[in-house]
């Protein structure tokens, strides 16, 4: 999987560029994620505009990245279409993640 | 309504048991969903219960080892669609079908958050009749969804 990543002040915006975030591009997501917390990036933006498919494996790689960060950092998601917004109801995780419109409102919540 | 629907309609699908495959059953599944008039949303959700349906068949029933089949019928009518998994693998614990996501868990203790056994539980909640068998030494996982 491709990750973009860009800093905004102390949040880093990640994009994901894979359409399926699935069983196949969760693996590499999770140790692409991990690189980034271990160098102390811990304040995430997840941009979901380029995802159209994500399924219970994306899913799990998201909450496992969540647990990563501990309770020292947030990761918060923006962009995503309607149809992947509603895995995270589907699986009660829509109170677990907070899910933005777009990314310059998902940096405001961070970095206030 | 066309004739299609009106007798209605099989595609079967083979495919070997790896992850990247699972892909083209969604696919498919996605674009019966949007020929019978499905909503966008109502759509992706029975494709991701396919999707779901495979991986765990993949997961589970071939212990994640490619170089096995796994097929799957989609039939379609006026008023439903259903989809079989079928597999030659293990099969699979009755338990496991009935799995909901009823482990409570308290969305802001994040070391709580479970992060496996999520699939069933979606298929769960999207699909209207979900069952399980074992006939000789075939697993049949069938998926129904009403049209509404």
């Amino acid at each position: 999987m491709t990750l973009e990543t860009t800093k905004s002040g102390n949040v880093t915006v990640v994009k994901v560029l894979v359409p399926r975030f699935d069983a196949v591009a969760a693996p590499n997501f999770k140790q692409e994620i991990a690189k980034l917390i271990e160098r102390g990036d811990k304040l995430l933006v997840l941009n979901l505009s380029e995802v159209n498919f994500l399924d219970s494996m994306g899913l799990a790689a998201l909450i496992s990245t969540l647990k990563l960060i501990g309770d020292n950092g947030d990761l918060v998601l923006a962009g995503s279409r309607l149809t992947v917004q509603s895995i995270f109801k589907l699986a009660r995780m829509d109170k677990v993640f907070r899910i933005f419109e777009n990314v310059p409102e998902a940096v405001r919540a961070l970095s206030s | 309504m066309s004739p299609l629907l009106a007798r209605g309609s099989l595609i079967r699908i083979r495919i070997d048991s790896r992850f990247e495959e699972a892909a083209l059953v969604g696919m498919v599944v996605n674009t019966v969903c949007t020929f019978l008039h499905m909503n966008e949303v109502d759509a992706y959700q029975v494709e991701l219960c396919a999707v779901e349906a495979v991986n765990n068949v993949i997961r589970h029933s071939y212990h994640g080892q490619a170089g096995h089949p796994v097929d799957v019928a989609i039939h379609s009518w006026p008023v439903q669609v259903r989809i079989d998994v079928l597999d030659r693998g293990s099969a699979m614990p009755s338990e496991e079908l009935k799995h909901q996501l009823d482990r409570d868990y308290e969305p802001t203790d994040r070391s709580s958050l479970p992060e496996r056994g999520l699939g069933i539980p979606i298929i769960n909640a999207v699909m209207d009749e979900v069952s399980y068998g074992r006939s000789k030494d075939r697993n049949r996982l069938s998926l129904v969804k009403l049209l509404k």
